[in-house]
């Protein structure tokens, strides 16, 4: 329902944009002639609706369309990008969250000495920088200065560590940003367990700080930044389409903005479709792991 | 050598001395009682005892507990005591227990953290565990989530936890605050078995001296984060010698128990004038803290009383004690036929509230408003008398819910739950009326169809003979001016960013009242005794009793005929609540106030109500007059409702009425949202 919802305003959006994709594909220089005629071939001339019940039912027969420019099937484009992008989000949601769950808990268990207070302003200047900010200081100096791992281009994945080394530096200027956001909830949440009465009932017990933080406290903090994390992603998305084109990577979002100059309206259809379909999922799933977590909204079901 | 000695511990918080130089000891096998009030510090000394002090707050002192002081060993080395050697048991049953872990691991886990047993072994020992606190269905309870349990069975697991290790002290914060009268009595009863049987020493922590009463040998009385009196329990009930405990013996006396004389409806409790400024502000307060409030006071009272016994094993902080006296408590219990609340409300016996009073000029028992005419005139006659207006009825109400709120462990309810079961009504202008019943009685979804506030499943509420179930918002605006409300939880239903004076003249504005707001509100401050620049002041910056005189400013502001007190003084420790249920009384009196008075505890209705309806499981169990129905109950439901009542000087246990089997297991009805 959302996902057609979705569908529909990223069509209606695409189609009243300024530009005729068959204007731009054939340059300055072409003849209304043969603007014409690559209109019709595209099917261009088609009463909008008419488009989008095409498009429509090609996703649902599994063909996502051809690209307008190349006349590639798009399902290959698409596939090849996601190679790049897919790896580059999980990593990228990994380096978050090996930034936020250390970052958040010390600042919280040391809120009050001058290790926690030095770790939570740290946690704001990761906030405060963009992630392309911190991508470009990356090359600049683990790159550029230090020859340590490549600054941009993508092998593939015939070599993988190849692959995995030209990943790092995005996945790092990625996930710092992100993760240094989750920190401050996660900094919040083990604020709160640390003061909740189940906490000193932990510690009554004759747990140690630190194995009643982990025992009663962990499981209790991952029940609200599991919700941020979920929406978190999203913007991890959103992220990689800066940062590949920071590090040229031929991912989803350099394949998003390339089509988007070109007009390759079917592509950036089917990206869009694609992303929000992932938020989706994402989201389901966050509500699932939500619901094992937590048996008191189980119980509601 | 004492099981725990604990020597001058101070706790304190960004330089203000919350508990301020505390001497304390415990014997092994001893049950020793600390009271206060909220505030007093009574809560930290547990806390500062296990270490286990909140955030920001740091101790001195020494804490020789087995021959190791607590304070100066290992962090490691503490914990391996607590839980094994010293237990706690907290205040919040619903809190104290993690929500996301079940209950079997979580007991469970108290003998793992100690000894290597087997999976197998800790869940057997578990389930032990689970019926030595007399839980029902053990093997149920141990599947289940704390959500999923009633108040009374968490803290059963709690104490479950505590007695896993068979610890030799166990150290109990308030553990039965929380619960219903009956609740309350049964796991008091729990406990003091335990303790027993265990031969655990206690240190018992409550604002209820009742309670203490009930379980403990000593007694030590604190006040703003000093010790002010220490002694047996049965001398300091019996001479208490400190004015602020004289205060709180008086209090609790009047408050608790049960006479088979006549009740003295609407005469005022014997109190102790004012609040206590808190230990925060008490450590600026340079000599006696108790100086403000103190009938006995010199200028003397400017240095601060040290704690030193005045007779062998009695120990007062005070200039000028009070003289012991003449007749006892306990032989005041057993003399003649006239029971203690008698005593206690006749000016010119020698009993021991009297005395107090006497001796200390100024409680509020002297206040010269009692002495108007007017304060007596408006006692409605008793019972149904149908020559008086009939103000609020209600006929055959039922009210169903779906029981999602169901829990494990009960019986599963088929179908639908009937939190009101064909409740007939009737108050009468002039009316009292109290309605006593527990968690789960429909006693709070009663007052919400009475105010209006949510709707019957079938039969009829009227005010003044005008239907009002039913009708829609606008038709209710009448009856929203004349009947008003005052909640239980005052910090919960006054706004925390409004002033104290907008809060009072908002139901003004609401209803569109015309006028002087200011001067109504001055008025009104006036009426329930707050100073006028408590006006300027936000509820949190309020105590307890405070914010529930405000609440009941406010109820009063739009000139109300009828208030519905729901559960109003329950969150009260005992010496405030008595102090609002003066308030109460002489409200009543003054603007001839029609009330309905609803409290799980049946002691509280006594001075106020002139007729009581007792509600169990959505029915009217018991009707009458409150004299005949606490004097000749006739269910057994009221009965053990009122054996539960904890009484001075009572043992735990030791039952006058046979109740244990009459008394309704309101442990085991549904914990939802009911009641
Ligand atoms: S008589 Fe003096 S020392 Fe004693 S309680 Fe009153 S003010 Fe304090």
């Amino acid at each position: 329902m959302t996902l057609a919802a979705a569908s529909v305003i990223v069509f209606v959006v695409l189609a009243i944009l300024p530009g005729k994709p068959a204007e731009v594909i054939l340059g300055t220089q072409a003849t209304p002639s043969a603007v014409r005629a690559l209109t019709d071939k595209l099917g261009l001339d088609k009463p909008i609706w008419r488009q989008y019940v095409d498009w429509v039912g090609g996703i649902v027969s599994g063909h996502l369309g051809t690209s307008y420019i190349s006349g590639q099937p798009i399902a290959s484009e698409l596939g090849s990008a996601l190679e790049v992008t897919g790896p580059l989000v999980g990593l990228g949601l990994l380096v978050g969250l090996v930034v936020a769950v250390p970052l958040g808990v010390f600042s919280a268990v040391r809120s009050r000495r001058a290790s926690g207070v030095a770790a939570s302003v740290l946690n704001q200047i990761g906030i405060a920088v963009p992630s392309f900010v911190l991508g470009i200081l990356l090359i600049v100096v683990v790159g550029v200065e230090l020859h340590l791992l490549p600054t941009g281009g993508f092998t593939g994945w015939s070599d993988p560590t190849g692959a995995l080394r030209s990943l790092v530096l995005p996945a790092v200027a990625l996930g710092v940003v992100e993760g240094a956001i989750v920190g401050r909830y996660v900094r919040t949440a083990v604020l709160d367990v640390l003061s909740s009465d189940y906490l000193r009932t932990a510690r009554a017990k004759g747990l140690t700080p630190g194995r009643a933080l982990v025992r009663h406290g962990l499981r209790n903090v991952a029940v609200p930044v599991l919700t941020v994390l979920g929406l978190e992603l999203a913007g991890l998305v959103v992220g990689a389409v800066i940062i590949e084109n920071v590090f040229t990577l031929p991912g989803m979002g350099t394949l998003l903005l390339q089509s988007v100059e070109n007009r390759d309206l079917i592509v950036v259809e089917d990206i869009v479709l694609l992303v929000a379909a992932v938020v989706l999922v994402v989201n389901f799933a966050v509500d699932i792991l939500y619901h094992s977590l937590d048996p008191r909204i189980a119980r509601e079901r | 050598m004492s099981l725990l000695d604990v020597e001058d511990l101070v706790i304190s918080s960004a330089g203000a001395r919350l508990v301020d130089g505390i001497d304390l000891s415990v014997g092994a096998g001893e049950r020793v009682g600390l009271i206060g009030e909220s505030g007093s510090g009574k809560s930290l000394t547990a806390l500062g005892v296990m270490q286990l002090l909140p955030r920001g707050l740091s101790s001195t002192g020494s804490i020789r507990f087995e021959d190791r002081d607590l304070a100066r060993i290992s962090e490691r080395a503490r914990s391996s005591l607590r839980g094994r050697r010293v237990a706690m048991v907290f205040q919040e049953p619903m809190s104290a227990l993690n929500p996301l872990m079940r209950v079997g691991k979580q007991i469970a886990e108290s003998l793992t953290i100690h000894k290597t047993v087997s999976r197998a072994e800790a869940k057997e020992e578990a389930a032990r565990l689970l019926a030595r606190v007399e839980i029902h269905d053990p093997r149920a309870v141990l599947r289940a989530y704390p959500h999923e349990l009633s108040g009374g069975q968490r803290q059963r697991v709690v104490l479950a936890m505590a007695i896993a290790n068979h610890p030799v002290l166990l150290l109990a914060d308030e553990p039965t605050t929380a619960l219903d009268v009956t609740v309350q009595d049964r796991v008091l009863r729990l406990l003091d078995g335990l303790v027993r049987a265990e031969q655990m020493a206690l240190l018992l922590i409550s604002h209820d001296l009742a309670v203490v009463s009930g379980i403990c040998e000593r007694v030590m009385v604190m006040y703003c984060g000093r010790v002010v009196e220490r002694a047996a329990v049965d001398d300091v009930l019996a001479h208490p010698r400190h004015p602020y405990t004289a205060g709180l013996v008086a209090t609790s006396a009047s408050l608790g128990g049960v006479s088979s004389a006549p009740v003295r409806r609407l005469q005022p409790l014997p109190t102790i004038p004012g609040t206590a400024p808190g230990a925060a502000a008490a450590s600026r307060i340079a000599g006696c803290p108790f100086r403000a409030r103190c009938g006995r006071a010199t200028p003397k009272c400017l240095e601060e009383p040290r704690l030193e016994m005045i007779v062998a094993g009695h120990d007062v902080a005070c200039w000028h004690p009070l003289p012991a006296f003449a007749v006892p408590f306990r032989a005041l219990e057993t003399s003649g036929g006239a029971g203690r609340t008698d005593v206690a409300l006749e000016p010119g016996r020698p009993e021991p509230a009297v005395l107090a009073q006497a001796a200390t000029p100024g409680y509020e028992h002297a206040s010269p408003e009692w002495s108007r005419p007017g304060g007596h005139a408006a006692q409605p006659v008793s019972s149904c008398d149908d020559g008086a207006t009939r103000i609020l009825e209600c006929e055959n109400l039922v009210k169903l819910y779906r029981p999602e709120l169901a829990r494990q462990g009960g019986e599963p309810p088929a179908g639908l739950i009937r939190a009101l079961d064909g409740v007939d009504l009737v108050v009468l202008e002039g009316d009292v009326l109290g309605i006593v019943g527990e968690s789960g009685s429909g006693k709070s979804t009663l007052a919400r169809i009475l105010l209006g506030l949510d709707r019957p499943t079938s039969g009829e509420v009227r005010f003044r003979a005008a239907r009002i179930d039913g009708s829609p918002e606008r038709a209710l605006r009448a009856m929203r001016r004349e009947v008003q409300v005052v909640f239980q939880d005052p910090l919960g239903s006054l706004d925390p960013r409004m002033r104290v004076r907008d809060i009072i003249a908002e139901p003004l504005h609401a209803l569109g009242v015309e006028g002087d707001h200011r001067q109504r509100v001055a008025e009104l401050l006036e009426a329930v005794r707050l100073s006028r620049d408590t006006g300027r002041r936000y509820p949190h910056q309020l105590s307890g009793g405070q914010r529930q005189r405000v609440a009941i400013a406010r109820a009063l502001a739009p000139r109300p005929k009828v208030l519905v007190a729901d559960e109003a003084v329950s969150a009260l420790d005992v010496s405030v609540r008595a102090q609002i249920l003066n308030l109460f009384a002489e409200l009543i009196g003054r603007f001839a106030l029609t009330v309905v008075f609803i409290s799980h505890d049946i002691g509280v209705v006594r001075h106020l109500c002139n007729r009581v309806v007792v509600l169990y499981r959505g029915k009217v169990v018991e009707e009458g007059p409150t004299e005949e129905v606490l004097s000749r109950p006739k269910s057994p439901y009221t009965q053990g409702l009122l054996a539960a009542i904890p009484q001075l000087g009572k043992q735990v246990g030791d039952d006058r009425a046979p109740t244990a089997e009459a008394a309704p297991a309101s442990d085991r009805t549904p914990a939802g949202g009911l009641g």
